[in-house]
Parts: structure tokens; sequence; C-alpha cells
């Protein structure tokens, strides 16, 4: 079930007249009821999977709060050294049940998803050493959302090890966790404490509520509708032979597919976090203006938020804090004096773990692990520059707060970011070094103004629909930039500007969108993933 | 206003609901007849050939309507009608449709017309769902899913067919292309694959369903022409110059001559009571305003066969209504190797001008049927739509 069908829309009216009917405190059984249908539904036996990693997950956070009351129990009969030693074997304990628990749930995630990446690895191996291709090709149909349920699973279990998060005594809770329905094609990848809670929590109807999720929801709908799958048509056609066109036009379709991506996930997540709204439910922001970003850092500190915080809390920090990173870090201070070196370095020791994660997890291929330490490697290039380029500013007299240093830094932000989309879209690698070659060695400018950027019946006015959307964006993202609260100072208005607006939007949305016809409908990216 | 104000807020609320909901089914309907195109060509975003081209000619200047599915709209030119005969006339086809469907036909079309003559294709009256319809397959895809619920297809054509319906080898595959595997369902397929094509078929009826009545999501890209004029007149002014048929050049023989008469066994074709019920509507409803209802039948080898064809001519006869079947006796000229676009199902122009021909003869022969008096401009309009007719169909 698409989140941009009617039986989606039909599913939700049905669940919200059921949520707020039945009584309160049975509320969460309603959006589990709907949210295992919508699973079900959307992939039928595979559930099993989803449910076996709840069964995992429950297990062992049930065993790890057992341990740790039983060493709770116990710690204040014991004598200080004893009391170190039970301590010590039960943190052990507790690490190996975190331990047996995030493998079974990755190797569900490394048996579906990349089962043929590394059975490919493994016969180029097999081969090399003259052994032939053992490893069969499988056709494997991925379980809807399972790199985000695992990721969300993990958490769940280290935050229990850690103790930010109590043990769930109730399976059906950690399931609703795992498979809400709003979070469950595209995350975003929410913590259990701050969900759950709010599971728990009754919500009565609240119409501005409503209202407002439900505003949230047409601005999803239009983004992705009116934007990414008209520039997706566009961006299609060119990636599928970009040497057929010059590079002005390959570096067109490079930023319509940076401003479709851009749009469909933003997109997205307007969508299900208005839906959950609507049910009373905050799920976590994805997404903060990415394209004001100054850094890569920046950037990345506001695409996907929750990806780069899980990447942050459960395996940058883990990495960092680790025995053998802090004896590196000490043997480093020793032998090196130089004082930017010594931060740098232990710094890209551990984030190239958090980097070769992300590209891993958008999926299973060179190309998505190329992507993640493209990202990488000019985050540390950056970082190893920085007193170099702190001299040049200097020399130039150019203060790093000036508007325009803010804007070039913006915009070259927003580059690094294109070129990264491109590998990202390309089919291979190979195709992306040559769009990017054509860019410098074949631009042919006039192609962008003689009709070949029409393709795939694209005409003229659809370009004026996707600048005037991209403007509306832009302006809106320009004004959250600046603080003002959009929909809160909508709600605000009278009436007459109020519902224009809303109206405005939905037939905005109906009458523009790429839907239909000529337009092919396309399921979310990240879905994907 | 301070009577509104002292209600309580939940009740303001959900007034004020109601209402934005009321407002929006009022644009969307505005729109819908605003985005409906002006001419039957595909470059003015006209998908189907699902058409009330009556409704977009002069005030009761029609005097004959045919009314019917696929077969009619593919058998009759209205534009070679009247350069024949002087008869104007309109067709109201749409793929699959029911007999239930035919009093509300009427009724819209007295609203813009005041036609002497009601044609009624009869293969409606045996049409059950299409299931080109419920895979969700567009409009003029769906005419080449025909359904015959009677269930007296001929053998030779069915097959291959699991549904019911019956369309010939040929069109059978050509739905199977357009309607993907992922709506059918076979005995393979697990309890969740059956629900889940259900509710993609859920989703595609819905919106089968709401573009029919308002086309405002079908026909929104059609943004491109508009003018502001469209606004200032948004039901139904459009032009379209064919007058609801569908044209078709290609052709694919039914290689079985006319075998598929001899098809039902002699056994007659079984009218429920319900459709029974809608017939009497309908001659009721013809009868009421004056106009002549006739019953046709227009060469159909894949649906049509001597059982149904003889419970028409009974019908026929109970009402005391004239009913041509071409299917008795083809009309002249006409052959099937040549006059069909797909294998029997429905007929090609060649096909349309044979069955228009030999009509406007017993339009004006048996039925004595004397054309409308037009005004100048009326007359030199159909001439004018005959000719466009003529020449977009060279090209």
């Amino acid at each position: 079930m698409s989140y941009t069908s009617i039986t989606f829309i039909c599913f939700l009216l049905v669940t919200g007249i059921a949520y707020f009917l039945v009584p309160r405190r049975v509320q969460w059984g309603v959006l589990l009821a709907a949210s295992l249908g919508f699973y079900v539904l959307s992939c039928g036996v595979r559930t099993l999977l989803l449910v076996a990693a709840c069964g995992i997950l429950y297990g062992a956070g049930l065993l790890i709060g057992r341990l740790t009351d039983g060493f709770a129990a116990r710690k204040k009969e014991l004598a200080k050294e004893d009391r170190k030693a039970l301590k010590k074997t039960v943190t052990r304990q507790k690490k190996f049940v975190v331990f047996c628990a995030v493998l079974l749930v990755l190797l569900m995630l490394l048996g579906t998803k990349y089962f043929n990446f590394f059975g490919a690895i493994g016969n180029d191996i097999s081969a090399f050493f003259g052994m032939g291709a053992p490893i069969p090709v499988l056709k494997i149909l991925m379980p809807l959302g399972i790199s985000y349920y695992t990721l969300m699973g993990i958490s769940y279990i280290v935050d229990v090890y850690r103790g930010t998060a109590k043990p769930e005594k109730n399976p059906l809770m950690l399931l609703l966790y795992l498979c809400y329905f709003p979070h469950i094609i595209e995350g975003p990848f929410d913590r259990y404490t701050r969900l759950t809670s709010q599971f728990r929590t009754p919500h009565p109807f609240d119409y501005d509520r409503m209202a407002n999720g439900g505003i949230r929801l047409i601005w999803g709908l239009f983004k992705k509708f009116v934007i990414a799958d008209r520039a997706g048509l566009i961006v299609n056609t060119i990636f599928a032979d970009p040497g057929s066109y010059g590079g002005s036009v390959q570096f067109a379709a490079i930023l319509l597919y940076t401003f479709q991506i851009y749009a469909e996930f933003s997109g997205c997540m307007d969508m299900v976090c208005g839906v959950s709204q609507m049910f009373g439910v905050d799920i976590a922001e994805n997404f903060k203006r990415p394209f004001f970003a100054v850094s890569i850092n920046d950037f990345w500190r506001r695409w996907h938020i929750t990806l780069g915080e899980w990447l942050k809390d459960y395996i940058f920090y883990p990495v960092s804090l680790s025995r053998h990173f802090q004896k590196l870090n000490e043997r480093l201070r020793r032998r090196i004096k130089s004082e930017h070196l010594t931060a740098l370095l232990p710094s890209a020791y551990a984030l190239f773990f958090v980097w070769f994660a992300n590209g891993m997890w958008h999926g299973a291929s060179g190309k998505y692990i190329f992507y993640g330490l493209y990202y990488y490697a000019l985050m540390m290039l950056g970082q190893a520059l920085r007193p170099l380029s702190a001299k040049i500013l200097a020399r130039l007299y150019i203060p790093r707060e000036s508007r325009g240093y803010h804007a070039f830094e913006i915009l070259r932000t927003g580059l690094i970011v294109c070129f990264g989309m491109m590998i990202f879209r390309a089919k291979t690698l190979q195709q992306a070094w040559s769009m990017f070659q054509s860019i410098f060695t074949q631009f042919e400018a006039s192609q962008l103004f003689d009709g070949t950027l029409l393709v795939s019946g694209i005409h003229a006015s659809d370009y004026v629909i996707l600048l005037a959307a991209f403007c509306l964006l832009f302006v809106i993202s320009l004004l959250q930039e600046r603080g003002v609260a959009i929909r809160q100072n909508l709600a605000r208005q009278v009436l007459p500007v109020r519902w224009s607006v809303y109206f405005g939007l939905l037939f905005a949305f109906i009458i523009f969108g790429a839907y239909g016809g000529d337009f092919t409908n396309t399921a979310f990216i990240y879905g994907e993933f | 206003m301070n009577r509104l104000q002292s209600l309580d807020p939940r009740i303001r609320k959900l007034m004020r609901a109601i209402c934005f909901c009321l407002l929006f089914v009022i644009l969307f309907v505005f729109l819908s007849g605003a985005f409906i195109p002006r001419t039957g060509t595909t470059e003015d975003g006209m998908e189907s050939r699902i058409s009330k081209a009556y409704r977009g000619e002069p005030r009761d200047s029609i005097d004959t309507v045919f009314i019917g599915n696929s077969d009619i709209y593919r058998a009759i030119s209205p534009v070679d009608l009247f350069h024949q005969t002087g008869i104007t006339s309109a067709i109201a086809g749409r793929p699959n449709k029911q007999l239930s469907e035919v009093p509300g036909d009427i009724r819209d079309i007295l609203r813009y017309q005041n036609p002497k003559t009601i044609v009624l294709e009869t293969d409606c009256m045996f049409s059950g769902t299409n299931p080109g319809f419920k895979k969700g397959i567009s409009p003029l895809e769906a005419e080449a899913a025909k359904v015959d619920v009677a269930g007296q297809a001929p053998s030779k054509a069915t097959d291959a067919d699991v549904a019911g319906h019956a369309p010939s080898k040929a069109t059978n595959a050509d739905v199977a292309a357009q309607a993907p595997s992922k709506a059918t369902n076979t005995p393979q397929q697990n309890i969740f694959a059956k629900c889940k094509a259900l509710l993609q078929e859920g989703d595609s009826a819905f919106l089968a369903a709401l573009n029919y009545k308002f086309p405002l999501v079908k026909y929104h890209d059609n943004w491109k022409h508009l003018k502001l004029t469209t606004f200032l007149q948004p039901r139904g002014k459009y032009h379209f110059s064919n007058k609801g048929m569908a044209y078709a050049n290609t052709v694919k023989a039914y290689p079985f001559g006319n075998e598929y008469m001899q098809l039902s066994g002699g056994k007659h074709a079984m009218l429920s009571e319900e459709k029974l019920d809608q017939f009497q509507k309908i001659y009721d409803l013809c009868d009421r305003n004056g106009i002549r209802l006739v019953l046709l039948t227009v060469p159909s080898a894949n649906t049509w066969n001597k059982g149904k064809s003889d419970t028409v001519k009974q019908l026929a006869k109970k009402y005391d209504l004239t009913y041509y079947d071409y299917n008795r006796q083809l009309p002249a000229g006409f052959d099937w190797a040549t006059d069909s676009k797909d294998g029997g199902n429905h007929l090609n122009y060649a096909g349309a001008s044979a069955v228009t021909k030999d009509l406007a003869k017993k339009l004006t022969d048996d039925l004595t049927m004397n054309p409308t008096s037009l005004t100048k401009e009326q007359k030199q309009q159909w001439k004018k739509d005959y000719e466009h007719f003529h020449k977009s169909i060279v090209k």
C-alpha cells in the first residue's frame, strides 16, 4: 500500500475513526492493528521476519533487564571488590546478549538486502583462486522497511543495555515501535523511549492538531507530485542515456535530481509527520533546510537527521569510546607534535566507520560505499585544510561572518552535494565519472535552450511549474530558516486567508501533480533502501 | 454571527470542517467541468472517446442519439450519417456501458437535446462488470474486454479466457498485456497477494468511477490548454467534431465468417428481471418524452450470437420496437476480413462506414426520419466537422 494511493486515504480514515472511538488506554492497539495490517498487505509472509526480529529484541531486552535487576538486588549485600567483579561479569553477560541480538537482526538484514552483494564478492575471491562461483545469485524480495526497523531495533537494545531505555515488558508495544505505519517505509529512525511514551499517552480528538497534520500531509503530497515526480521524468530520461546529451544537460539533470530527491524524501517526511501528528504522535524530524548548510558537516546535520544521529550514537561513540581507540589516541599524542593532526587523525579513524556504514546502509553496491566515502573524504579534506583556508582568508581580508562568504559556503556545499547525488543516482561509478567529465569537456550551453531538455513529453510549461514550485519551496525554507513557524502563523490568520492557502495547495497538487496520463507514478526512492 | 460564536467550540469546528469539505467538493466539480478538453484530440488532452458529444452541440439540434458500449462508438459515424441524410446525430458511448446507466444518460441528453430517436445498441443489455475496469486500465483499453455475462461466448474465442468475458484471442492478449498480472488472481497466489490485488483493484475502480463523473483528476494535466473563457462556460461546451465516434483504421480480420451466430446452440440468452426492469424504465422514459426507441446490434463476432439476437427480437416484439441486427444480415459491402479492428470485437472505419451507410438508408426509408431544420450556421458547422473529420483521418 502506497502512501499516495486512494486505499491509503481510506485506510487512514478507518484507522482514524477507530483510534478516536476506542477507549483511550487501548488507542495504541488500534495503531498496532493498523500498522500490522499495513505491513502484512505490503509484504505478506515476509512479516514473519519482522515478528522474528521483534521476538529476538524483546527476549534480549528482558534478559538484559533481568541481569540489571539481579545485579541491583545483589550489589548491596556484596563487598566493594565482589561488587566490582560481579558488575564486570554482568556487563560482560549483557554485552554478550546485545551482541547476539544485534548479530541476529543484522543477519536478517544481511540475508535479504546484502546476500547477493557479499555473494558476488565471495564469488570474485573464489574465482581469483580458480574455484568458480559457488555462491548463487538469489532473487530475494526485501521485506518492507527492513533497513529501518533493523536499525531502530538495534537502537532499542543498545539503549536498554546503556540503561537509557527500560526493557519493554509488552512485546506488542515493541512490535508497534518497529512497524508503526507512518515510519516503516522511509523512516525516520525514531528512538524507542520517545515514541513509545507517546503511544502510551491518551490522545483525544483535537481539531487543530488534525488540521495542522492535514496541511503538512498536503504539503508533502505537493512536494512529491508537483516537484519530485515531474523532475523525475526528466532525470530518468537523461540518466538512462547521459552520453546522448551535452555536459550542460547532464549538469541540469544532476541539479534536477538533487531537487527531486530532496522534494521527494522531505515530502514523504512531511506526509508521515503530518499523518502521525493527526494521531497525536510527533515523530522525529528528518530535515532542516539542508540546502542552507555551510559545510558538509552542517549538511548532514540537516539531511536525513535521524540516520546521522543513529550513526553518531551507535557507531561513532562506540568506536570513539572503545579501548582500542583510546590507546590509538594516546599513541598518536605521544608521537605527533601537531595539535591539528592529533585532533584530526582519531576523528578520521572513527568517522571512517560512520561513513562506510552510511554508504552501506543506502544500498548493497560499491557505488553506495563510494558515495559514503566521498563525503568522508571531503569532510576530512575540509578539516585537514582548515588552518590553510583560515590563513588564506586572513590574507585576503575575507571575514568568515560576512554575507558574501556565507553565500559562497552555501553554494560550495550545494555543489558538493549535487556531485554526491550524481554518484548516488548514476547506474554505475563509471557512468558517474563520465558525466562528471562531460560537464567540463562537452558543456554545450546551447542545449539548455534549444529544446533538448524537453524530454519524455515534458513541455516548457512543466519547467515553469518546476521553477514556481522551487521558488515556493525556497521562500518557505528561507522563512523557516529565519525562525518563522509557517503553519502556526497561518493558523493565526483569518479564515478566508487560511482556506485560500489550503485550497490553493490542495488544488495545486491535484492540477499540477505529475501523475496519470503521460506521467509514471514512481515509488519513493528511499523506500527502496 | 453572535449566534455562531455562542455555539459549543466543538460544534463550530465540526461545522467548519463540513463547510471545508463541501467547498472542496464544489470546487472539484466546477473544475472538473472546466478541465474537460474542448475537442476530441489527444493534443487537447482527450484521453478517451468517453463522450457526451451531444452536450457540445447547439441546443435541440440533434435528431438521433446512439447509446451503447464500445461497439457503438466504433460502428457509427455521425458526420457521415449527416452527410448522407442530413440527419444530425451523436454517440453517447462508453466502454462497458451498463443498461442501468442508460436512463441516466437519457435524462442527461434531455437536458441538452430533444432527439426524435434514441438508438440503443443491445450489447450493453448483456454487459456485466468489466474486468478491464477492475484492473484499472484506461477506458479505451477497457473496451477490448467486453463482458459477456450470458456466458455464451464463442468457444473459439474464449479458450484462453478465464474471467467469463469474451474477447477474441487477440484482444484477450491485449488486455493481459495492458492489465498487469498483479491484478489477476491465480490459484497460486496467497491470501496476501489476493488482498493486495483487491486493494489495487479498489483503488483503480474508485478512480475510474470518479473520473467518469468528475474527471478533474483524469484531465488535470489539461491546465496547459486552459483559457480564461473556459471557466466561464465550465459545463459541457466542448466541441467534438467526431460527435462521439472513435476512429480506427487498423485491420485485424475475423476469419470465421458468421459462424459465431450459431454458438448459442439455439438457446435464448436470459435477461434477468433486473435488466428487464431497467429496459422498462428506458422504454417509459422515451415514451414519456415522445422519443422513438430503436434497438440496434452492430456486427460483433466475439460477443454476439443467435441466442441473444432472439432474446432481443422477442423484447422488441413485446414493446413493438424496431430492431436491426446487423449480425443476422451484415450490411451491404461489409467484410469480416477487412472491417474489424481487432479480430471481430470492434469495427474499424471501413466497417463503420458500411454500417452507417446501411443505417442511413434504414432511418430514412424504413423509419421515414426527416432531418431537423438547422440554421445556416449550424449546417455550416456540420459540414466543417465532416470535412475536418475526413481531413484528420487522411493524416
